[in-house]
């Protein structure tokens, strides 16, 4: 059991709120919405909004591309085999061609799916191609209204999360200075290896020029000599562990004016 | 550097034939059966083979407690709210859904717990309990299902995996500490280095499974915390000497520091580490000898090192040099080779098919 943070719970309400949209769309659209395979706007409503916009855009794409994918070669096979045998072939089809083409792992299971699905509910197997278009509309369109509002409510770009995962390092490494033990080596190497990854999409997305710090080269060097002596106050006997506490609090100094410049 | 990690290839054919004939055998049990919602079954058989056995078996309880806990909301959001329009139902069974999946703490069960509530609400309004109830029930015998094919034909552990590719990054600190006295470490040599052990740190949940269900001693997670952990010191210690050494390294007060040794047996150490070889026990107590001597040898320096900048520091005799970085190099070398004794020999992991 893990406590709720206040960005889970506004995650929860974002779904919420999404899923509503979309269902009063699906009723709007009325009784045939079920004969097309309407319900699967709120399957793509439920799986965006995802930890990150980047993770839910990865997932939408590796969803689409894998639907389409499976579903063709699927709907192919079964022009000449249609029986549950053909699951199995459809499933190493996928499998082989989707590798042969440099599919990743999550795409080639979407695609796998399909195999599952075009073939063991006989509806679908009736419907073939058309069950696969239909399918993939309506998650585009779930996961476009899920990528609606997560842009409309309480977003979070790369650089406020840049910022974000910054002050939190920050935090944790004054901890560290009060109390050698307060964060542990391992912990504060997560932290790091977390905000790493944030700002390789936001250098990716060439967003750093958004922050309008010239300065941000220089947090960065100051961050990662902190951490660095942080790391090392964890692991170095006590009575060696001085150099590296005036060093990092030198560093965090450093850093704090820096940002207080802003 | 090579960097990849040689998969067998007809290892993953056999898996993908393993698969894909298990998943037909299902979808025809199912179908012979007649049982309700078979398909289900399969997909979540399939969730947890497409993976090795570790991570197949995160990926399954992530769907079996997703669906539980799709389950949970669509009773509350369609059984109790049932006079409340469709959208409504919908919208708070999502909320609560994803509100339950973050209480169990799970990363991705909650977009399969969102599925069995709009597949509830929307696609089976009239029989929800039915279809919600014998999706999780299929879900739960898919997922027992695939875990026991999993440890029982072409089993592919993570484990054996995560070992792999420990001891290439072993031998990559090896070399890298093998170059430290006469060539500056490039920052993306260590950057690449704690790259890669972020990556291996990622995977220690999918032994933890592993090791749970295959009923193993938690030996072989030790082993794996205390080589990364172990690791890890070893590239910090090199990148911050990396800068000192090559060039004029200031000696404490000019005792001779036992660096070169220190190289030299600790990478012989990393060396015999990262080879795949079992049987070099005596070559690993033999350098941890060295290692030790080499250890109090520091320790013997440290000592006095501080004996005399306390006595110089009461009468106010001058050093000479900066205080501050021999206390530095005394430290980093000290952790270095308390690493370098306590990182341990690898174990291999039956990583034998049993098919």
């Amino acid at each position: 059991m893990k406590p709720i943070s206040a960005a889970q719970i506004r995650n929860a309400l974002q779904v919420g709120f999404a899923g509503l949209i979309a269902a009063a769309i699906y009723e709007f659209a009325g009784l045939d919405a079920k004969g097309i395979e309407g319900f699967y706007i709120i399957y793509g409503v439920a799986r965006s909004l995802l930890l990150t916009p980047e993770v839910s855009f990865a997932a939408a794409r590796d969803r689409i591309v894998g639907t389409i994918f499976g579903g063709v070669i699927v709907a192919l096979l079964i022009l000449v085999l249609n029986s549950w045998l053909a699951v199995g072939i459809g499933y190493i089809l996928i499998q082989i061609l989707g590798r042969k083409i440099g599919l990743n792992q999550p795409t080639l299971m979407n695609g796998s799916i399909m195999a599952v699905l075009l073939l063991a509910v006989p509806g679908n197997t009736n419907l073939g191609g058309l069950y696969v278009f239909e399918r993939t509309i309506w998650h585009l369109v779930g996961l476009f209204i899920g990528m609606l509002i997560e842009r409309l409510f309480w977003f979070r770009s790369e650089t406020q999360r840049l910022q974000d995962s910054e002050q939190l390092l920050v935090k944790q490494l004054q901890s560290c200075l009060l109390k050698a033990e307060a964060v542990s080596s391992d912990d504060l190497i997560l932290s790091y290896a977390k905000h790493c990854k944030i700002k390789s999409i936001a250098y990716r997305d060439c967003k750093i020029d958004d922050l309008k710090f010239v300065s941000f080269n220089e947090r960065e060097e100051l961050l990662e000599i902190a951490l660095r002596h942080a790391v090392a106050l964890g692991r170095v006997p006590a009575q060696l562990r001085k150099f590296d506490q005036i060093e990092c609090s030198i560093a965090l100094a450093s850093l704090e004016k820096l940002l207080t410049n802003v | 550097m090579k960097k990849v990690i040689p998969i067998a290839e007809a290892l993953r054919a056999r898996v993908i034939i393993r698969n894909g004939a298990l998943l037909a055998f299902v979808i025809y049990v199912s179908e012979s059966l007649g049982l309700p919602e078979g398909l289900y079954m399969a997909l979540a058989m399939l969730t947890v083979m497409e993976l090795n056995l570790g991570g197949g078996i995160l990926a399954g309880r992530e769907r079996l407690v997703g669906t539980i806990l799709g389950l949970l909301a669509v009773v509350i959001g369609a059984g109790a709210l049932s006079e409340a329009p469709a959208p409504l139902r919908l919208g708070i069974s999502l909320i609560l859904v994803r509100i339950f999946c973050f209480y169990f703490g799970l990363n991705s069960g909650y977009i399969v717990g969102g599925h069995v509530v709009s597949g509830s609400i929307l696609n089976h309004n009239s029989d929800w309990w039915f279809y919600a109830s014998w999706r999780t029930v299929m879900t739960l015998a898919g997922v027992v299902l695939g875990i026991w094919f999993s440890t029982q034909i072409y089993s592919q552990l993570a484990t054996t995996e995560w070992e792999q590719k420990a001891r290439i990054w072993i031998g990559d600190i090896a070399n890298c500490l093998s170059k430290l006295n006469n060539s500056k470490g490039s920052i993306e040599l260590f950057i690449s280095l704690r790259n890669r052990r972020n990556l291996l740190q990622q995977e220690i949940p999918k032994l933890v499974c592993e090791q749970s269900v295959l009923d193993q001693e938690f030996n072989n997670l030790f082993w794996a915390q205390n080589c990364l952990r172990c690791g890890s010191t070893v590239i910090s210690c090199c990148r911050d000497l990396s800068p000192l050494f090559g060039e004029h390294l200031q000696k404490p007060l000019s005792f001779e520091l036992p660096i070169n040794n220190l190289i030299f047996w600790g990478s012989a150490k990393l060396k015999v580490l990262a080879k795949s070889v079992e049987s070099n026990d005596d070559e690993i107590d033999l350098i941890s000898r060295e290692l030790s001597l080499i250890r109090a040898d520091l320790t013997r320096i440290s000592q006095c090192y501080f004996d005399v900048v306390e006595i110089s520091a009461n009468s106010a005799l001058a050093l000479g040099q900066d205080p501050n970085s021999n206390l530095f190099v005394l430290s980093r070398l000290l952790l270095l080779v308390d690493s370098l004794i306590e990182i341990s020999p690898l174990r291999s992991m039956p990583s034998k098919a049993l098919i």
